[in-house]
Order: structure tokens, then sequence, then C-alpha cells
């Protein structure tokens, strides 16, 4: 070989060489559009950290105050017939549920009871808890319960809280996946019942109840969430 | 070498897209949205505010960090626009936070190439720049360096980033710069903080006590400038408090470290207290600390040899040697932290990624001659690297992806969700042990025989006389041992004191029940449960009991002890005036050992519980 083809040949693996580079600049290029493409266009999910913590003031809210979970009462979420309804699914335990796709919910992180809670009106999603998982072996207040019966738990359940004096309603009910719950209405200090707290047995897993709570639910809207409430399907 | 600049700028380039790519991924979204609250809470209102009304758990300086990343999303976006900041797509937040990781894993390659150009003048080998380059493209496209920043969220990569700075100026002879920017790293990342003794001998190996008091004063002064503004807040308890409150923080004998917790544990590490009996009078906490230490002991050992030779005088002409022991004593240091810890976390190993890239050199120069470093990549020393270096960070990556996809299953590769069952992790923690074990071993020459031996005296030794009163069959007392579990409706539980010493210093006093004094005991408080690992290792167990003196009039209690869930005792109510009791009773075969203090169905307003001269006698 002469040192004229020799040198042709260099130039051709060069040339191979840059396309190659190029090729895999422009690959990963596209790559990174598509990605940031397709991310921008997902609508992901509100995820808080756990534990008390800062979450800034909501938008609208100019006071230099961090915002103060409060209840209006005046104000109550429905949703149209049309509006369709989606299934979520914990992070942590296996449920879900169903719900209108413009209720807006909010996942907390790194919290053991995997709850999910509702955004709205710019309040503080974590005073609107909409379905959280307790593990009754890790709550001190309730590990007398530990092997009795769910029923006797949701009765006493109110006197955990020093806001609350007793329990005006109980039901026993199962939904339509099967799943036994017992609704309850407690009493506070001002001797009114403005809630309802549902809680449901988990079968196979007796330390372990699922509560939910209607905050600013509409009750008709609550009692759909309710029904759909499912455990490791 | 031909074109190595356009070499150096495709490998720059695609490392770098390679790395967007993975920026829309949400990574560790607990991570990642601590960062926005831990921003957003200064941003508002301020760093002294925000430390104290958030649970920030890192050094306080890294708050300005977190603080930055909110500031420039503000001049994009309303963090305020609670909607689209706190959402976990928030592509232009996840792009300013895992931007500072990518430019720090684009500079420790940069770094890597410029001491390649001319490694004489940072003291490293004279080896061919095509090594250098090698190093430099095995970190831009390791598995482990993209899923830790990039995918993930974490700053690992800056912290190692600017303590490698601090060394390289150690290198250059400027002591005052190395100190402040090692400060500057320990307050970004604190697990640099395990790196300080061995910073601080090199500083002094390179530059003298000179040096090192120049290096110690720029620590010290930078520590106070980063925390200037606690200072003139006089609240220096909560910058001590970021530095402390993280011990214990997690009992738990691996938080997804695959380690020898994690074997002990048989793939259950974040489930098993680390306060479990281990080894015999030992919990497995305490272990982990002595195994640590020994580690720790070894990598001081393998500097030290260096400091002995060159005693009294700069190491300027044996720089090298003394550069190659420091990078050692660091994989050393980092893996004890990593394997051997308790409590450790499944990212604790990432910088010895990074370390080992900058001691190969040192390797490849000891081991070759110069007649086969022509062509380095055929040398049994660069193969056998290559081969451990990139089995180590594939086998740790799946450390890490598998952690991840733990709490976010839906951010991981699919392909590797199989590799979540434990006999593969328990496989991986023993490879990762392995790897420990023959980095010593190949190395022994480097490191010395006398320092290994050494450091395993030292763990047998420390082991043994912790064992001495098992061994000797002498009774032992409850309180040398850490509960599994200790919960109680009121205060904490307090060692050889009474309830009120929870309070502070100001309350502290001894333990008492009728004015009758002990110096050893618990002070609780109804309802209380303690429980302890006796490891089925004592026969009797003999304790007082009764309500401290310095409960007030209506202190009535009930007494339980109970071993392995069956009840061996229960005393009658006690109340405060009531004079202390004893009891003994049969402990034989017993694991768990559980103190119960009820409140004598009275409620539990005064019930000071003391459990006084508890002591176990050894079979």
């Amino acid at each position: 070989m002469d040192s004229s083809s020799s040198d042709q040949l260099i130039d051709q693996k060069t040339i191979i060489t840059v396309i190659v580079a190029l090729g895999i600049t422009i690959i990963l290029t596209v790559a990174v559009i598509t990605t940031f493409v397709k991310a921008k266009n997902h609508p992901g999910k509100i995820i808080l950290p756990g534990g008390i913590t800062y979450v800034g003031m909501r938008e609208g809210n100019t006071n230099n105050q961090v915002t103060i979970p409060t209840e209006n009462t005046d104000s109550v979420y429905t949703a149209e017939a049309s509006v369709p309804w989606v299934t979520y699914k914990g992070t942590l335990y296996p449920y879900s549920f169903s719900y209108p796709k413009t209720l807006k919910l909010v996942t907390f992180d790194n919290d053991a009871g995997d709850p999910v809670a509702i955004d709205w009106n710019n309040g503080d999603p974590r005073g609107r808890i909409l379905l959280s998982v307790i593990d009754i072996t890790k709550e001190s207040g309730l590990k007398e319960y530990v092997g009795k019966p769910k029923k006797e738990l949701v009765q006493n359940w109110w006197r955990q809280f020093g806001g609350l004096t007793g329990i005006s309603s109980f039901t026993a009910f199962t939904n339509k996946n099967g799943m036994v719950g017992y609704r309850a209405k407690f009493v506070n200090k001002e001797g009114q019942s403005p809630n309802t707290d549902v809680f449901f047995e988990v079968a196979g897993k007796p330390n372990l109840l699922v509560r939910v709570a209607n905050g600013i639910l509409d009750p008709t809207l609550f009692d759909k969430i309710v029904d759909s409430v499912n455990w490791g399907k | 070498m031909k074109h190595s600049k356009w070499i150096i700028v495709f490998l720059f380039l695609t490392g770098f897209l390679l790395r967007l790519i993975f920026i829309p991924n949400p990574g560790f979204e607990a991570d990642v949205s601590f960062w926005k609250s831990w921003g957003l809470a200064p941003f508002d209102h301020g760093i002294v505010w925000g430390a104290h009304n958030t649970n920030f758990n890192y050094p306080m300086p890294f708050m300005y960090l977190l603080w930055a990343m909110v500031k420039v999303y503000s001049f994009f976006a309303d963090p305020h626009n609670f909607d689209a900041f706190w959402n976990n797509h928030n592509l232009l937040f996840l792009t300013i936070c895992k931007l500072p990781t990518i430019l720090a894993d684009l500079g420790i390659a940069a770094l890597l190439v410029l001491i390649g150009r001319k490694p004489k003048r940072f003291s490293f080998p004279d080896l061919p720049f095509s090594i250098y380059l090698t190093l430099s493209a095995l970190y831009l496209f390791s598995p482990l360096a993209l899923i830790d920043g990039p995918l993930w969220g974490q700053i690992d990569a800056l912290g190692v980033i600017i303590f490698l700075v601090a060394i390289m100026l150690t290198i250059k002879q400027k002591p005052l710069l190395a100190g402040i920017i090692y400060m500057v790293a320990m307050m970004t990342k604190l697990q640099n903080m395990i790196y300080g003794p061995l910073f601080f001998l090199f500083v002094y190996q390179m530059m003298g006590v000179k040096g090192l008091v120049k290096a110690i004063a720029g620590s010290l002064f930078t520590f106070l400038g980063l925390n200037a503004e606690f200072i003139l807040a006089q609240d220096m308890k909560r910058v001590i408090a970021s530095l402390t409150e993280n011990y214990d923080y997690f009992p738990l004998l691996s938080l997804n470290a695959y380690n020898f917790w994690w074997i002990v544990a048989s793939g259950k590490g974040m489930e098993i207290s680390d306060k479990i009996n281990f080894l015999g009078l030992l919990n497995a906490k305490k272990v982990g600390l002595f195994l640590f230490s020994s580690g720790y002991l070894l990598s001081l050992l393998t500097m030290a040899k260096e400091t002995v030779k060159s005693w009294g005088k700069p190491t300027k002409d044996g720089a090298a040697q003394t550069i190659m022991s420091f990078f050692i004593a660091l994989v050393i240091a980092n893996a004890s932290f990593f394997l051997f810890q308790t409590e450790s976390h499944d990212r604790y190993a990432f910088p010895i990624a990074i370390f080992s890239l900058f001691l190969a050199p040192f390797l490849i120069h000891s081991f070759t001659t110069v007649k086969k470093r022509i062509k380095w990549w055929t040398t049994i020393p660069w193969k056998c690297f290559i081969f451990v270096y990139i089995l180590y960070t594939c086998l740790y990556f799946i450390n890490l992806h598998t952690a991840l996809i733990i709490n976010y299953p839906e951010n991981g590769i699919p392909l590797l969700f199989s590799l979540q069952n434990p006999t593969v992790t328990i496989t991986l923690a023993v490879i990762l042990i392995g790897f420990f074990i023959f980095f010593i071993l190949s190395l022994r020459n480097v490191i010395g025989i006398i320092p290994i031996i050494v450091s395993l005296l030292v763990f047998i030794i420390l082991s043994t006389a912790s064992n001495l009163p098992l061994i000797l069959h002498k009774p032992i007392s409850l309180t040398a041992f850490t509960p599994v579990k200790a919960t109680q409706d009121y205060a904490r539980m307090t060692i050889d004191m009474p309830t009120n010493a929870y309070e502070g210093y100001k309350k502290w006093d001894r333990l008492s029940v009728q004015y009758g004094f002990y110096k050893k005991g618990i002070g609780t408080h109804a309802k209380s449960e303690i429980v302890y690992d006796i490891g089925r290792r004592f026969k009797t167990f003999a304790t007082d009991y009764g309500v401290d003196t310095e409960a007030g009039l209506q202190g009535s209690i009930t007494f339980e002890i109970w071993g392995d869930n069956t009840l061996l005792f229960r005393s009658d109510t006690i109340k405060r005036f009531d004079n202390p009791r004893h009891i003994e009773v049969d402990v034989t075969g017993v694991k768990e050992l559980k103190l119960f203090v009820g409140d004598a169905g009275n409620g539990n307003t005064d019930d000071h519980a003391d459990w006084l001269n508890p002591t176990l006698y050894p079979l």
C-alpha cells in the first residue's frame, strides 16, 4: 500500500468517525428535545413534602404568613355528570378509588399513611386529607384496639382529639367492592357534627384501616367515592 | 493524541446531552419536593426563618443553594403558583435543581482531563493523556453518575467536586484556600465531614504544620462566615442541631444500602431496628461503629506511613506517593462508612466511583513499567482496574436504581424491576463487600500488612472489651443496652435520671424513690413500653421500681415485666409515697425483654416511674 492510498484510508476512517459522532450527537439531541416536549405535556401530579414543612403562600394570598388551613363552609365541591371519573391508586399501599377528573388531588411524599388530599379554593391541602391508611400498631392512641373489633375503634375514635366530645351517628356497611366499612359522625365542642368519616377494614390486614373524610365534597359525590374504594385489585 | 480536542468536545457534548435526557424524569420525588420547600422558605422569609419553619436537616449553608434554585426559578415562573410549582413534572424546577449536579459531573470529568494535560503540575503520574481521557469518559458515561444526579435529583457529585477542588488546592500548596473550600464542601454535603481527619492529615503531609494551621483557620472562618446569619441572629443552636440531629435519625439496619447489614437483615434492612442484639452484649449499631472505626483507622494508618517517613517536614519530593495514599485512604474510609455502619444510606458509596478514578493513574504508574505503558490498555493493572470499576459502577447502579423504584416505580427502568428480589440484592451486597476485600488485599503492599492487622485487632479488642462482663459472667446493668423500642405517653426515657431531666441540664437529678437514691436506672412515664433485645444470654433480671420522688401527689403506677410476650411479673399499684420494691424474674431463653409501665387505670398524671438498678445476670 503506498502512502497516498494509506492517506486516503485515514481520510475515509476520519470521515466515518465524524459521521458516526455526528449521528450520535443528533440522536441524543433529538432524544433530549423529545423528552422535554413529552414532559411539558405531562399533566403530572402535585407532590408535597412529607411532615410539617413550608409549602409557601397560595396564589392571591399576599400576606406574609404561612397559609393556615381554613374551612370555607360555603364552598362545596361538586362535579357535573359529564365530568369523567378516573382512578387514583395509592403509592405505598394498594388502595384505589375513583374521583371526578376535575377534583384536584395532592399526594404527600415520605408519609407512612400514604395520604391523598384535596387541593381546593387556595386552602392548604394538608387540612383536607381525603383518604389515608392508618396502621393502628403505630398510633399510640390506638394500640389498645389491636386485636379488637374495628367497630369499637371507630366508635371511640373521637377520644383521641380534644376538640371532639362524642359520636352522633354510626353505621356499618359494605361498599360495592365488598369492603367492610363504618360511617361515623363525631360531635365537636360546639355540639355540631359537620363531617362524615368513613373507616374501611382491610381484609387480611387486621392492623390497617382506610379512613376517608368528606371535607368539602358534595355528599352524593362523596358517597360515590366511598363506594369505589378498593384494596389490592 | 491526535484529534484529542475534538474527542474531548464530543465526549463532553454527548455526556451533557445524555444527562439532559434524564432531567424531565421526576426522580426521587421526595428529595425534589424537599428542595422546593427548603428553597421556598428562605426565598420568602430568609434563611433563619426557613431553618425554623421547615423540617430542613442538612447543613444550614446548603439552604443558600436551595434558595438560589428558587430565586432562579422566580426569574422564569412564580414559585407561589401552587399547582405549577409543586407539580412533580415541573420541568423548569427539575432543570434548575438538577443542573448544578450535571455541571459538577462535567467538572469532575474536566478535572481529569486537566490533570491529564499536565500531570506533573498536579503531582500526578506522567502517563499518556489517553489514560486520563479514558478515565474522564468512564465517569461521563458511568450509569452511576447518570442515575444519581440527572435522574434521581441528588447533589452527591456537587459535594465531591468541591472536595476535589480542596484536594487540588492542597496539592498546589494553597492551604488557606484549601481549608476554605473543604468547609464549603462539608457545608454542601455533610458526608464530607468523615474525610476531615484524612484531609487535614493530607494538608499536613503536603505543607507541614504551618500549612495545617492555615487550612484549619480557613475552615473555621468559613464555617463562621457561612453561618453568619445565624450568628447575627444569636441562633447557633440551630446550626449545631443541623449537624447533629441526623444521628440515629433512621435507626434501622440498612437504608437500602447493599452492605453487611443488608445481608444480616436478609434483604429487609429497612424493617429491622439496628438496636437488635448482634454480638454478645453489643447491638448491631455498636458493632457497625466498631467496624467503621476499624476501617477508618486503616485509612489513617495507610496515610500515616507517609507522615512517619517525612516526620516534621513537608513531603514535596514524595508528593505522588502521599497523594496515592490519600486517595486509597479516601476509598477505604468511604467504603467502611457505606459497608459497615448501620443506618447507611443507599447513596453513601457514590464518592468511591470518583475517588477511584483519581487513584487509578497512581496505581497504573506503580504497577507498570515505562515500556509497558506505551500500550497501557493491554497491561494487567489497567485491565484489572477497568473490569472492577465497570462491574462496581454497574452493580452499585442496581443498588441505587432499586432504592429509587421501591419508592417511585414509574420513574425507573422497567427492565430492571426483577432485580428487586432479596436473592439478587443480598448477592450484590456480598459482591460489594468482596470488592472491598479485593481492594485491600491487592493493595496490601501499599497499605501495609501491619496497618491491616492493627485495624483487625482494634475491632477484636473493642468487641471483646465490650463483652467482658459476659465473658466473666458478671452482672450487667440494663442501662448499658439501647432499647429496640421505647415509647411513653409523656416526655422521653432518661438514663440514670428521672423523667423531668428530659427538659434539659437544669433539671438533671438522681433517680430516687421516697428519698432512696440510685445511681443506675431508667426514668420513664406511664404509659411506657421499653423493649430490649437481650439475645437469650441471661438467666435472671433483677430490679427495684417505684414512683420517683420528683412526681406529684397523684402518681400511681403498675409495673410489668414481659419476656417474649409472656408476662413474667405484674406489680400492685405503686403510689407516690411507697418505698421502692424489688423483683427478680427468670429470663432464661428470653430474647425480647419488655418493661411496661401502666397508669393504674386513673390516668397518667404525675406517673413518673423508675426502674432502679435494673440488672441482668448472665447464664
